[in-house]
């Protein structure tokens, strides 16, 4: 595919990775960060824009129970972190989203909260789904404290020491949050109306924020019981500690059904992120800061991955796999292979290398270690990551283009033949059991009847299917079919987006035996900036949020950039 | 209790697909439901009355090959006029796109013309071939009085009726008599009326600001229906999808 100039906003056509090679599954569940990733460009705009964070109000006994508030300033206005922390037993404590209880809850409201605005949320928001909140309030979040992290880290620092760096990077976070709220859910503001208040304005960027606040929550947290159970001897966390510990995320199903009902601005998404890595390709030489950059953060991804710890065991012997393959790339890359960088078209050839020779593991991460030398290139791009598209019926379109369209843009799924059960081995539902997105073996489990539309690759095909009988003329207009065939508008809509939005479709079939939600959680969860993919099974996996990244107070120009693929201890596997 | 307009949307749309709305109608259904409350006008009562008031939602929503072909006369007896409003609008659009002139559009046992309005704007905001439609939507019922709801192009909509038909026009289930008119350009039929402006389109925005600003306040009865259709589409929890379903293997609160 090349891309259009318009579409990219290039001077000259790029060219693009085709969607039949990137909106795969196995590619996708291989994303790394980028940085275009929604964290990576947050941090930039903070610190452009010196963002100030005042603790406004910080009411916790000496187990760490009460109420905090954190105001930040932006030159739009302001904004307050409302954080609640309460008692919780061991057996309340879960991740799932059934969970009634956590550790921590928040509330990031626009403006600074006065008394009525804390008791009201006091009420509401530590019952989180089940309690409801007001168009002032921007993101609701909860999260629990790390049973092997929080405690311990805790004891150190009251007794006077620093928690081991290998302990901290094995978890990576003290808090996990469980669920981050935005766009209207249970009384929030709509995301329009978040927008429209001048505070945020990319995807999802509000509910980053919420995230990076409630780390230096969580890091004032341990510090301040620590200080209550030994005034006389606890120590503060040392900074490079801070740094190491980011914020934990358990993230399940929900994600899956986000990627395919938001077609339009998952191809915003892509787009940004492919034609960021085509500037790159294109560039006919790297000069030697350039080349000397990546290399180094190459050597940097190394140590990086070696950190990267995780108990699935497809994950860690493709983690594994990627270690050598790294080792490999940068002693080729500094020994015979020299010359590959300080040639034409070095990050093509590079791509063209890793691309005959490695695991998409490394294809990918080589794709985000190559945009990192290239700030000025690529930065520009987190600004078109939303999503214009509103997605309208044309209903004039001719059957006969509509089934061109399918062909066109739905061939992938064509070819699959959705008679054989393996095809449509599993389907997606909610669960009475608070909503939760669930998967089920459809000849096993009931609810198949309310499975949800994930099944975009089976429905393109009967269309397409119903369009080929030849019941009806192929110059008969959509709007025509449709009344009689009204089943059928939400696929229509969809193909006649596609041909618009290229990347917005995943090419596979979701419901097939085999099918692994993990790789689209990971996809999207890359797009946030989450590292450390850590599985606990093909379902749902934990993350790592911020870890390296500078603390508000030391948060600046010229650090905002600099903690991608962060490395905390030595050479050397992590001490068991 | 205030609603954000995802809320109204969200709850709306399940509602809509608990009842057996055609996939993408409701959606679109839902869609419209906001965008009425959002400007204080009158939405989930027509709404819940239609996914409740049919033995078969989809027949209601469906109409059979040969039922209008070139025929410019819809019977909208026993259709569920605010799902399917979209679908009307649609085929407006399409003969007009089409034939290159305005195009017009009979419909008989039309109940709450109000949901017209939504996809008229989308169109007329958006429009097709950069066209810009715009849409003259008159009604009339028993009274013998008429109303006329106008969408501009670029999606401006104003509300003209007299006090007799006002209060009907917004009410559900009236009986009304469609005579639709799109346009790539306002027509004659857009200009020439005497009845008085009873909303105009910056009043609608004004409204829709604030909505948006502070939520919207649903009437409980109307909602509460719609809460109960929603819940349709949740599938009962088992033990094994509590365990399985979500993939809760391995310790969760480590």
């Amino acid at each position: 595919m090349t891309a259009a100039t318009a579409s990219t906003g290039e001077d000259a056509p790029l060219e693009l990775r085709p969607p039949d090679t990137v909106m795969r599954l196995a590619r996708m569940g291989s994303f790394h960060q980028t940085r275009i990733s929604f964290m990576r460009s947050l941090l930039r705009r903070i610190a452009a824009e010196n963002w100030r964070l005042t603790r406004a109000r910080f009411d916790l006994d000496g187990d760490g129970y009460g109420t905090a508030v954190y105001r930040v300033d932006l030159p739009a206005g302001c904004c307050s972190l409302v954080a609640f922390s309460d008692e919780l037993s061991p057996d309340e404590r879960t991740d799932r989203v059934i969970a009634e209880k956590w550790d921590a809850t928040f509330a990031l409201v626009d403006g600074e909260p006065g008394d009525e605005d804390i008791a009201r949320l006091r009420a509401n928001v530590p019952k989180q789904e089940a309690g409801h909140v007001s168009a002032h309030e921007l993101v609701l979040s909860r999260a629990n404290k790390s049973v092997r992290l929080f405690g311990h880290v805790v004891d150190c620092l009251a007794n006077g020491w620093q928690p081991s760096m290998d302990d901290i990077v094995r978890v990576g976070y003290l808090m996990r949050t469980t669920a981050v709220y935005g766009n209207g859910k249970f009384g929030l503001s709509d995301l329009e109306n978040t927008f429209a208040g001048g505070l945020f304005n990319r995807p999802f960027e509000a509910e980053l924020f919420t995230v990076y606040v409630i780390r230096e929550f969580t890091l004032d947290l341990v510090e301040h019981i620590a200080a209550a159970r030994k005034p006389d001897r606890a120590v503060r966390l040392a900074p490079d500690r801070r740094r190491a510990l980011g914020i934990g995320n358990s993230t399940g199903l929900g994600m899956a059904p986000f990627l395919t009902f938001h077609p339009a601005l998952i191809h915003r998404w892509m787009l940004a992120r492919e034609t960021a890595i085509a500037r790159v390709l294109a560039l006919a030489e790297a000069a030697p800061e350039k080349r000397g950059a990546f290399l180094a953060l190459l050597a940097r991804a190394i140590d990086h991955v070696r950190e990267w710890s995780t108990q699935d065991a497809r994950q860690a012997a493709r983690t594994a796999r990627l270690q050598d393959e790294l080792r490999g790339l940068i002693a080729e890359l500094t020994g015979g292979s020299a010359d590959l960088l300080s040639g034409a078209s070095p990050w093509r050839r590079l791509l063209d290398k890793v691309e005959a020779e490695g695991s998409l593991e490394l294809q990918e991460l080589t794709l985000s270690l190559m945009m990192e030398p290239y700030g000025e290139l690529v930065d520009d791009l987190a600004d078109q990551m939303t999503d214009p598209e509103q997605g309208r019926l044309d209903p004039a379109m001719s059957l006969a283009g509509l089934k061109a369209a399918i062909e066109r843009n739905y061939g992938w799924a064509l070819d699959i033949d959705f008679n054989a059960p393996e095809a449509q081995h599993f389907f997606w539902y909610r669960s009475a059991e608070k909503e939760e997105p669930r998967l089920g073996e459809r000849s096993a489990e009931p609810g198949a009847e309310l499975e949800t539309r994930i099944g975009v690759a089976r429905d393109a095909a009967a269309l397409h299917d119903l369009l080929s009988t030849g019941a009806w003329e192929p110059d008969e207009s959509v709007a025509a079919f449709l009344l009689c065939e009204p089943q059928w508008r939400h696929m229509v809509k969809r193909v006649q987006l596609a041909g618009r939005t290229p990347y917005g479709e995943i090419r596979d079939n979701l419901l097939a035996d085999g099918c692994l939600p993990i790789d689209i959680l990971r996809c999207k969860l890359s797009f946030f900036g989450a590292i450390k993919f850590d599985p606990k099974s093909d379902r749902w996996t934990r993350i790592t949020m911020y870890q390296g990244a500078p603390g508000f107070a030391e948060l600046d120009r010229e650090n905002a950039d600099g903690w991608a693929f962060p490395v905390f201890t030595e050479a050397g596997d992590l001490h068991p | 209790m205030k609603r954000s307009l995802n809320e109204v949307e969200r709850i709306c749309r399940k509602a809509a697909e608990g009842a057996g709305a055609p996939a993408g109608l409701d959606t679109d259904a839902a869609d419209g439901a906001a965008w009425l409350l959002a400007r204080d006008l009158p939405a989930l009562n027509g709404l819940a009355g239609d996914l409740t008031g049919f033995p078969d939602l989809a027949a209601a929503c469906r109409f059979a090959r040969g039922s209008f072909g070139g025929a410019e006369e819809l019977d909208l007896n026993g259709k569920a006029c605010t799902v399917i409003a979209p679908m009307l609008v649609d085929l407006l659009v399409a003969r007009a796109a089409r034939n290159a002139e305005p195009s017009r559009l009979r419909a008989t046992g039309l109940s709450s013309p109000l949901f017209l309005l939504p996809p008229a704007v989308g169109h007329a905001a958006q429009g097709h071939n950069d066209r810009g439609w715009s849409f003259n939507l008159s009604l009339s019922n028993g009274t013998g009085e008429r109303s006329i709801l106008r969408v501009a192009a670029g999606g401006e909509v104003e509300i003209l009726a007299t006090g007799g038909t006002i209060a009907a026009l917004f009410e559900a289930g009236t009986d009304w008599v469609l005579e639709a008119v799109c346009a790539s350009l306002e027509t004659d039929e857009l200009s020439r009326t005497d009845l008085p402006s009873i909303v105009d389109g910056e009043r609608l925005d004004a409204l829709a600001m604030r909505s948006l600003a502070e939520g919207v306040s649903p009437d409980p009865g109307p909602w509460g229906r719609l809460q109960a259709l929603a819940a349709k589409v949740l599938v009962p929890a088992t033990e094994q999808s509590h365990l399985m379903g979500a993939g809760a293997l391995g310790s969760d609160s480590e």
